[in-house]
């Protein structure tokens, strides 16, 4: 449950589920965060300008003029435990291809030298991975994905890339993510998805939502390059 | 139609206005405006909705012709602008009152002064495609109209409507200059994360905006901060103003268009009363932070609320 609400500047109310990165403690702030939206298209709240759940927290930001820290805060801790547990139907596992061929996945023989892992084992095993998206954020898309299995636990790079391709999925320490556009990243690069997970002319312009599973197969170029 | 010529498109000029609400958890900032009192002012000198989109402009701005049409302008801000009408008549442009141009008269938007950002706005608005409900430009994340891109040279832009001759509108009252060089800030939820010395630096020694401010950001340069723990923290959201101190000791001011999780420990948070100050601030400028409470932070944002409010008010037909 929220272990302490504080104000994060005049216009900022900060939601704190204690330390600790787990789905757990993740889902309950995916779910105040669904409560509080349901709250503001219900018309119950008024002012609030943005509600950004992360691992271990939900950030609000709202209008001084319309609403302040108190009113916030008490609207907050009316919501009770049992309601936290109640709001998690509707998550959703995506099954999104990967080419990882060597064209795109270019940093598979870092992660094999450091892990002593062979190419086949760590593409077999970030495949079977059910990912959870703690959070989405950065750029717009992006998701924050874990758990990584402990045996492919690699740093990210010292000195962070230029430029990565959009789609190009990376892993670094126990995350997993993809990028939706091009980008500058120190991330490792296992491979690339045709998949557009965010265009602004799209009716869901988002693919992903914070709280779904996303599991990972594998096709060749061919394959990818129709599909892009 | 009504086109508008874009001559010459300046430095960073985009159209905004209050940004999109309620997107931050895909990602999506708010963005818009960096000066809502100036943006806010512009429409209300033009009789527009509040949240009509307008064009931003930093340091030099846009030099447009009017190519079909009529149109009436405001530009607020600190800034130098000339109209050049289709005679060849030049008329020194003065900021908060609005201006009506005829077909193949000029509008030249020379620099701001003492400041980076001003408004252009157009009675009526601009004909611009909403996205989430905002016509406001992201071009890092390439968000919004114009394929989410600054103005370039020789775009056009077309106005919803024709305006024809009427009344020219003046603010008999206009925004103080503020000069104060000391930017009130509240606590940041990551104070522990700075040993007592590096919180003495942060609010005691000045420290100069650097040239690598854009609306994204705003770095500082000054004494070196001291971190007491690994600057890392796990990511979370950021809002408007916050000030992050990565492992160079050397803070940054996330601005409108920030990044919407961060992950560097926060030791302050701009107070709402002096973001728009702020973010007008030049390069090169010394900066002193100093702490309120919050609820000295939500007295000074109601005073601001209120002079706005009160120079909106002295609207006059000139």
């Amino acid at each position: 449950m929220i272990k302490q609400i504080l104000n994060f500047g005049d216009q900022g109310l900060i939601c704190d589920f204690g330390d600790e990165v787990k789905k757990e403690i993740n889902l309950k702030v995916i779910s105040l965060f669904k409560i509080i939206n349901f709250k503001i298209k219900n018309n119950e709240i008024q002012g609030i300008k943005n509600c950004t759940p992360s691992y271990n927290k939900l950030i609000i930001n709202f209008n001084l003029e319309v609403i302040s820290f108190q009113q916030l805060s008490k609207i907050v801790t009316s919501v009770q435990e049992q309601d936290l547990n109640k709001i998690l139907e509707n998550q959703k596992t995506w099954k999104i291809p990967v080419c990882y061929d060597e064209e795109y996945g270019i940093d598979q023989k870092r992660i094999s030298e450091y892990t002593g892992l062979s190419i086949s084992e760590i593409l077999d095993i970030h495949q079977k991975t059910n990912f959870y998206i703690y959070m989405i954020g950065f750029m717009p898309g992006f998701p924050y994905m874990g758990d990584l299995d402990d045996k492919l636990y690699t740093p990210r790079l010292e000195t962070p890339r230029v430029e990565i391709l959009d789609g190009s999925v990376i892993i670094a320490e126990k995350f997993c993510a993809i990028y939706p556009y091009k980008s500058p990243g120190g991330w490792n690069i296992v491979g690339r998805t045709p998949i557009k997970l965010f265009d602004q002319h799209s009716k869901n312009p988002c693919l992903l939502f914070p709280g779904d599973n996303v599991e990972f197969y594998k096709i060749n170029l061919e394959e990818f390059k129709k599909l892009v | 139609m009504n086109t508008i010529l874009v001559e010459r498109a300046g430095i960073s000029s985009s159209y905004q206005d209050m940004g999109r609400l309620n997107l931050q958890y895909i990602g999506i900032v708010q963005g818009g405006c960096i000066d809502e009192d100036n943006f806010l002012l512009c429409n209300a000198i033009l009789q527009n909705n509040c949240n009509e989109g307008l064009i931003e402009f930093a340091y030099q701005g846009p030099k447009i012709k009017v190519v079909d049409g009529n149109c009436k302008i405001a530009i607020t801000g600190d800034v130098i602008f000339n109209i050049i009408k289709s005679s060849g008549t030049v008329i020194k442009g003065e900021c908060y009152r609005s201006y009506y141009l005829n077909q193949n008269d000029t509008l030249d938007v020379l620099t701001t002064s003492n400041s980076v950002y001003g408004y252009l706005g157009f009675e009526g608005g601009i004909d611009l495609q909403k996205y989430f409900g905002s016509v406001a430009v992201n071009s890092r994340s390439n968000l919004g109209p114009n394929n989410g891109k600054k103005l370039s040279n020789n775009d056009k832009i077309q106005l919803k409507k024709n305006i024809y001759a009427s009344n020219e509108y003046i603010l008999r009252r206009i925004p103080e200059k503020n000069r104060n060089t000391t930017i009130r800030v509240l606590e940041g939820p990551q104070e522990e994360y700075f040993s007592n010395n590096g919180l003495m630096t942060f609010y005691e020694k000045s420290f100069l905006v650097s040239n690598l401010t854009d609306r994204m950001g705003m770095r500082l340069e000054g004494s070196k901060i001291d971190l007491v723990k690994s600057p890392n923290i796990k990511s979370e959201g950021i809002i408007k103003g916050s000030i992050q101190v990565p492992a160079s000791g050397q803070p940054i001011i996330l601005l409108s268009d920030h990044q919407t999780i961060g992950g560097y420990p926060k030791i302050a948070i701009i107070a709402s009363a002096d973001y728009d100050h702020l973010a007008q601030t030049l390069p090169g400028t010394s900066l002193k932070f100093k702490k309120i409470n919050l609820r000295e932070a939500n007295i000074s944002y109601q005073l601001k609320i209120k002079t706005r409010k009160n120079i909106i008010a002295s609207l006059q037909k000139i």
